[in-house]
């Protein structure tokens, strides 16, 4: 099979798929080599959709991909789409998310032990809007609720996958306050293609 | 009186809103004073820190306490690093300030991945996914298949809400004993005459919290034994009971 049947296959497959499909099911049904593969197939389809002037473009997101239209668009979908709301979270809200997504599974006391601050109100308003979820109970004395991501946690932020939240000039900060460039904008050619094996 | 408190409370959150704790008003201070976080010259910083606090009048208690807490911890800093350091092996002798710049740069570091989420999300609201649906309709649809703990969670946090914003709950305890299995055939016989109810059906006018978390209870097993069946109409919509009715015989 060439590789241009190989490359509608996976197209395809993104664009009928309701849900999130995984790397391996999509390499396995297009009969690739490599879940590699369909990364680079993607870019391809991407390079594709830019040359021609399209409206949309295959973004790598929770572990799948999936469809989205680009940013020029946005005004006229809003005039329909209106449910598309807004919604800001808090800056509480969002540095336990921050802690839980690096962290995790983790419980309330260790959050609020980075936080200094008591973050009971936080990390309520996060379960109930199903960014975090218990994953269990730490085998502790009072056994604390383990806290972590959910899926609609990297739908919602538009992540690939949660290694994608920090970067290496943060990391790196823990141990030297050496000066950190401005962190790049995640934007929807990023490719699919993993850093590092 | 509790009115009355609720008000200060408000109030004083306006003051300290800027700030999300005591660390976040610390580097405030070190980026405001152009500090080197791993060089910070404590005195100052525990002056100005203290100062900051005086300046903001009537402290909400809970918050207060973490910035006060926060005070002691510089100020214990500030007097270790005054004692005389003893001349054999400097190597060994712990800067006091340790702990405290690990904190700070901990709770940067994730103060920046929080910033980072907002630009994310930011991002995202321009983007439209193919046959986007309303965000809310993916969560309603957990608690009704499959009782995860998120699910079981949500369940029982909807139930007691709904149950104290009808002020339905009483304060302290029954008077008679109240068992599990007792909830159970109460639950069962109801629903065999009403053949749908809500769950705040399940209780008279009011109710105790150890009735509520028994009848709750009550409640998982009946579904677990299949008795018993739990739907929701839409994401915010009532929690609806039914009896199942091939499984209507709990005899034992």
């Amino acid at each position: 099979m060439s590789e241009i049947d190989k490359k509608g296959i996976i197209e395809a497959l993104i664009f009928a798929s309701p849900n999130y499909l995984s790397h391996s099911k999509m390499a396995s049904v297009a009969s690739l080599d490599s879940n590699e593969q369909v990364g680079r197939i993607v870019d391809a389809l991407n390079r594709d959709y830019e040359k021609n002037g399209r409206s949309f473009r295959i973004k790598p997101i929770a572990g799948g991909y999936q469809f989205f239209t680009t940013k020029p668009y946005a005004p006229y979908l809003r005039e329909i789409f209106s449910e598309k709301k807004v919604s800001r979270l808090t800056r509480s809200m969002l540095e336990v998310l921050g802690i839980v997504a690096l962290k995790q599974p983790v419980t309330k006391p260790v959050i609020e032990k980075i936080r200094a601050a008591d973050s009971g109100g936080p990390v309520h308003s996060l379960l109930d809007q199903g960014l975090i979820t218990i994953r269990g109970r730490q085998k502790a004395p009072g056994r604390p609720f383990l806290y972590g991501t959910t899926r609609e946690f990297l739908r919602f932020f538009g992540l690939k996958r949660i290694e994608d939240l920090p970067d290496e000039t943060e990391l790196a900060g823990l141990f030297s306050d050496a000066g950190n460039k401005d962190i790049p904008e995640m934007d929807i050619e990023d490719d699919g293609e993993k850093s590092e094996g | 009186m509790v009115e009355n408190e609720k008000k200060i409370d408000e109030r004083c959150r306006v003051h300290l809103e800027m700030f999300e704790g005591p660390l976040d008003l610390l580097l405030y201070l070190i980026k405001r004073d152009e500090i080197d976080i791993y060089d910070i010259p404590i005195s100052h910083v525990v002056r100005e820190y203290i100062d900051y606090l005086n300046k903001m009048e009537k402290l909400d208690l809970s918050i207060a306490g973490e910035y006060l807490f926060m005070a002691a911890l510089l100020v214990s800093i500030k007097a270790r690093m005054l004692l005389p350091v003893p001349e054999v092996d400097t190597d060994d002798i712990e800067d006091p300030r340790r702990e405290l710049i690990e904190m700070l740069v901990e709770y940067r570091l994730f103060k920046k991945v929080g910033d980072r989420l907002s630009r994310f999300r930011e991002e995202q609201e321009y983007l439209f996914s193919k046959g986007s649906y309303p965000e809310s309709k993916i969560a309603s649809n957990f608690i009704v298949e499959e009782l995860a703990p998120i699910d079981l969670y949500s369940l029982f946090r909807t139930a007691w809400e709904m149950l104290r914003n009808e002020n339905m709950i009483l304060p302290g305890f029954d008077e008679e004993e109240i068992d599990v299995e007792q909830r159970m055939d109460f639950i069962v016989n109801f629903l065999a005459e009403k053949k749908r109810a809500r769950f705040i059906d399940l209780f008279e006018a009011q109710t105790t919290a150890v009735l509520f978390v028994a009848t709750f209870i009550a409640l998982l097993e009946l579904v677990r034994k299949k008795s018993v069946r739990i739907d929701q109409s839409g994401s915010f919509g009532n929690i609806w009971l039914y009896p199942n009715p091939e499984e209507m015989i709990v005899g034992n």
